[in-house]
């Protein structure tokens, strides 16, 4: 009795075990064999259709264009009237071909007219470049040429269209416009300022409301010299349709840098340069110490004269300012000097120009 | 047993000689019986002391192997026959798709024959009426290209007549000067 009940249970024991085996090679398999089998082959198959398709799309491809070539050749040898036709598919085909052309050239057209900021920028970029070029071999001795860039500060203003009348009468002389919205009342200031642009000029940042004490909105604080910038830059993006990129302080970086340390960093971060000056032409005093005309200019002269590449102080009110210009500029050609405008993008001088 | 056996096997032997009677010879196998009868008696007291028949159960997984390697045998014989089979029949299918195909292309290529008249006509008139579709489509490709080119035209002549592109024409051509001059500059030296 007792025998038999050991001998039963050693049999289901060994069942047991034998089960429990088997299970455990089953959990295996399944586990790292089959399932890495099956993933590699799902992965293969997903290649193997991609590349299938890839193969299909080239064939129809080719088998459409097969089928044109075919068909005209064909067209040949079914006699007059597929002559004719195959003659007229040529032509068609030419027609096609030239037609695309055209669409093409007048969609880029379309592309460069629908974005002429973009247009315009992409060129002025390029000039910038060329000119920054200029600088570097002028710089290194390279080059001759000699480069003014001449600045009219706080405009516009009632005799802004005088000054540019002076220029529009010059080949190939071209200032820089530091424009303060409120520095100087003029009536047609938006009308002068596009006027600046579309003669070739450069239109910069010179503060919205132009105040030299340090408890005026320029340099009252640095959130207020940073809301200065943008308002300035908002009003000449609204009125040009650019924006400019360059600050000029008023009253020269020294100055303003005396009320707001961190100046330089916040025109940095408006993504902006700045820029002073390396020649003073004395012409912002008060109206009744206006300098004499010709006692300026020799200073003038003697001045950038010393310059490879000079930065003109100048206002854009200055009667005097206007008859100097006039006078100077021939004079200075001569000298193998020519007149650029200042752009962001070949601004550099740096600190050299800054600091003086 | 074996010294009695031959003695009994001699005299045997002697005494048929003389007599041939087949009673005898009877009488001569009755008496080597009890001896069968022993050695049998034996091994069935051996089989007892064993207490199985492994003599039979030998003989009979030995059929039962004979079985079923015949068996396996007879399904691979048969495997083997149906692959052979198919592989023909195979071999003949193509070989009587390939008859017609040659046939149906020598229809076509004899020249006398009907097909291949009635074949070049339908071709003939397949493929211009198939270069007339083309060529509809194409010229109807035409007009939408020819559409397409004059509203491109009149696209760029609205958008150039406004006085904001040629605001930003006119700086764009001073630019352009503007660059052309620099670049002058810089090749002079
Ligand atoms: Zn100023």
């Amino acid at each position: 009795m007792l025998k038999s009940f050991f001998r039963t249970t050693n049999t289901v024991l060994l069942i047991v075990a034998i089960l429990a085996v088997g299970f455990l090679g089953y959990m295996f398999y399944m586990s790292v064999c089959f399932p890495s089998a099956k993933y590699d082959e799902k992965l293969a198959s997903i290649e193997a259709m991609t590349e299938q398709t890839r193969q299909n799309t080239a064939a129809a491809e080719r088998e459409t264009a097969e089928r044109l070539e075919q068909l005209h050749a064909d067209l040949r040898n079914v006699g007059p009237e597929g002559i004719a036709i195959a003659d007229s598919f040529e032509q068609l085909r030419a027609e096609t071909e030239e037609k695309n052309a055209q669409l093409a050239e007048l969609e880029a057209q379309i592309a460069r007219d629908e974005d002429m900021q973009g247009t315009v920028e992409a060129m002025r970029k390029e000039y910038a470049l060329k000119i920054r070029k200029l600088e570097e071999k002028i710089q290194s001795g390279e080059s001759e040429v000699r480069i003014c860039y001449w600045t009219l500060d706080d405009g516009p203003t009632y005799i802004t269209s005088n000054f540019l009348d002076a220029l529009d009468a010059m080949d190939n002389v071209h200032v820089t416009f530091f424009a303060a919205n409120m520095a100087n009342d003029s009536p047609n200031e938006e009308e002068m300022l596009r006027r600046e642009m579309t003669s070739g000029h450069s239109v910069q940042n010179h503060s919205y409301a132009h105040v030299t004490n340090g408890d005026g909105p320029v340099y009252r604080s640095a959130e207020s010299f940073r809301e200065q910038i943008e308002l300035q830059d908002a009003w000449l993006y609204e009125v040009t349709g650019f924006h400019p990129g360059i600050f000029r302080f008023p009253g020269g970086s020294a100055w303003g840098r005396s009320f707001v340390p961190t100046a330089p960093s916040v025109i940095e971060e408006l993504g902006y340069q700045w820029v002073d000056w390396n020649c003073n032409l004395y012409d912002a005093g008060a109206p009744e110490k206006l300098p004499s005309s010709s006692l300026e200019i020799t200073r003038a002269m003697t001045q950038i004269s010393e310059k490879k590449i000079a930065m003109i102080l100048g206002h854009d009110w200055n009667v005097n300012t206007l008859v100097a210009m006039r006078e100077a500029i021939p004079q200075l050609q001569e000298k193998g000097y020519v007149f650029l405008p200042l752009f962001q993008e070949s601004v550099t001088m740096g600190e050299a120009t800054k600091a003086v | 047993m074996s010294e009695h056996g031959s003695h009994s096997a001699h005299h045997h032997a002697a005494h048929e000689k003389e007599t041939k009677s087949p009673e005898k010879h009877k009488k001569h196998v009755e008496t080597e019986s009890p001896e069968r009868e022993h050695a049998a008696e034996r091994a069935r007291a051996a089989g007892r002391e064993a207490g199985f028949p492994v003599g039979k159960l030998l003989i009979m997984l030995l059929l039962i192997a004979v079985i079923l390697a015949a068996g396996y045998a007879g399904i691979l014989f048969y495997e083997q026959y149906t692959v052979i089979k198919a592989e023909h029949d195979a071999v003949i299918d193509a070989a009587n798709a390939e008859l017609d195909a040659a046939m149906a292309e020598y229809d076509v290529a004899n020249p006398d024959s009907e097909a291949h008249i009635a074949e070049r006509k339908a071709v003939s008139e397949e493929i211009l009426r198939e270069a007339k579709n083309e060529m509809s489509r194409m010229e109807q490709d035409m007009g939408a290209l020819d559409q397409t080119i004059a509203d491109a035209e009149s696209r760029i002549r609205e958008m150039e007549s406004q006085e904001e592109f040629k605001y930003y024409m006119s700086i764009y051509d001073q630019y352009e000067q503007g660059r052309d001059y620099v670049e002058e500059l810089l090749s002079d030296d």
